[in-house]
């Protein structure tokens, strides 16, 4: 256990006994090989009032507060709601007039302005990702045992073939899954050729005709 | 008054062997009228019609020839860009493989899978040329007999129809009753076109040679292209023991 990881265990330890009741003395007399560090720690909980004690600021500092106040105050749009005595809840940093005044008017600017951003930042990603730099970059991060089988049996990966448009990955069995999956498309053409045969009966129509007459 | 009544009696008697033509058993107005309509009318329109369907005849199979070969020449295009393509594809993959092949043996497996891949695809090729040629010619020697059988089929036809308008004639010229001379026509005329519509039904065995060169092209491409898959797995097998996996 690291040297860190001790003194957290010692001062959650101190702590309990502190609020046990213990006296801070005998809490570093108990533990001794972090009684420097234990004195610091209560120096700070003291200093925070961690022990109870209140903290009370300056005078200057509280008159200050007063005297702002006392500017906002008296301006209806600005004033708090949490300034009413029988206020309640979480305190607002803002006036309601001004975040109404934000989303009636800035935020029809803003709102749209994020969105096209967003929008943008989606279509440069995608066109990254589709860019052959982007594939390159992954193809070189990819190890080349990559999509290797264990087995010998590679037949079910055909359906899977990687596109012809598709960069090499420079995979094995990509590269033979995409040679393998060119072949439907060489078929697609060749099969082609037995609509070819329908020609050989082109003109039945018209030699049917010819026995349709009259001799009346 | 005596002198109407034998005068109403003689003319009957003048004009009664005229009614004992009309009074002819059964005996239609066309057949009456067919040795008068056959050299002016019947010749000359059953004539027109074999004339139109010869022309017509004509024009489909060169309509034929030419679509035939415009399909022909669009495939020998398809096929010629999509090889050119996989060469190129191929090497592509040969010069990714050797890249990141690290060490002699790695690299002397990827030569080694390209060569096999290579011998593969140029045997497949031959193969299914072969297989596109065959069947290329095959069914212009099935579309060539078709044809000379439909040229002999359509001459016996008009020189049957020849003959029998001929024999037609000679019955009217020769005073043969023209009822007679008409069902001789007739008869003869049937024959003509049952020897052609046999002929024709002959000619149309062609849909079995034809089924028979696609069945053969089908066969020959589908083993090419096994012959093909099991080679390119060799390859891929090989290279993978070479790769260590």
């Amino acid at each position: 256990m690291e040297e860190k990881e001790k003194f957290e265990l010692v001062l959650g330890e101190a702590i309990s006994r502190m609020e046990d009741g213990e006296e801070r003395a005998a809490i570093l007399a108990r533990f001794s090989d972090f009684q420097k560090e234990l004195s610091e720690a209560f120096q700070i909980a003291d200093r925070f009032s961690l022990l109870g004690k209140d903290i009370k600021p300056e005078k200057a500092l509280l008159q200050k507060i007063i005297q702002e106040i006392g500017v906002v105050t008296p301006v209806p749009e600005k004033r708090f709601s949490y300034i009413s005595g029988d206020s309640k809840g979480r305190w607002l940093f803002i006036n309601p007039f001004q975040i109404q005044r934000v989303m009636n008017t800035q935020m029809k600017v803003l709102l749209p302005l994020v969105v096209v951003v967003l929008l943008a930042g989606g279509v440069y990603y995608f066109n990254q990702a589709g860019s052959p730099e982007f594939a390159q970059k992954n193809a070189d991060e990819a190890p080349l045992s990559q999509g290797m089988p264990a087995g010998g049996d590679s037949s079910g990966k055909e359906t899977v073939a990687t596109k012809s448009e598709a960069p090499s990955t420079g995979n094995p069995d990509d590269i033979v899954n995409d040679i393998i999956a060119s072949l439907a498309e060489e078929e697609t053409i060749l099969n082609d050729a037995n609509a070819d045969a329908d020609f050989a009966t082109y003109d039945s129509a018209v030699l049917g005709e010819f026995g349709q007459f009259s001799y009346e | 008054m005596n002198k109407i009544i034998p005068s109403i009696v003689g003319a009957v008697l003048a004009i009664s062997p005229a009614f004992s033509v009309f009074a002819q058993e059964g005996t239609p107005p066309t057949a009456v009228n067919f040795c008068t309509r056959i050299s002016r009318e019947i010749d000359q329109r059953i004539g027109q019609h074999m004339s139109e369907r010869e022309a017509k005849l004509k024009n489909r199979r060169a309509e034929r020839e030419a679509k035939l070969e415009e399909r022909r020449e669009e495939r020998k295009d398809r096929l010629g860009d999509f090889r050119e393509r996989r060469d190129e594809r191929r090497d592509v993959h040969y010069a990714k493989l050797m890249e990141r092949a690290t060490t002699t043996a790695q690299k002397a497996a990827v030569t080694a899978f390209q060569q096999a891949i290579e011998s593969a695809v140029s045997v497949r090729k031959s193969a299914v040329d072969a297989a596109q040629s065959a069947f290329k010619s095959g069914l212009d020697t099935a579309i060539a007999n078709r044809k000379t059988a439909v040229d002999a089929a359509i001459a016996t036809l008009k020189s049957s129809l020849d003959a029998a308008m001929a024999k037609a004639k000679s019955d009217c010229s020769s005073g043969v009753a023209p009822a007679t001379a008409r069902e001789a026509y007739r008869t003869a005329v049937e024959n003509a076109r049952k020897k052609f519509q046999d002929d024709m039904k002959a000619a149309e065995k062609v849909r079995d040679t034809v089924k028979t060169l696609q069945d053969t092209r089908r066969a020959a491409v589908k083993k090419a292209v096994d012959d093909f898959k099991v080679a390119v797995e060799k390859a891929r097998q090989d290279l993978k023991a070479a790769f260590g996996r």
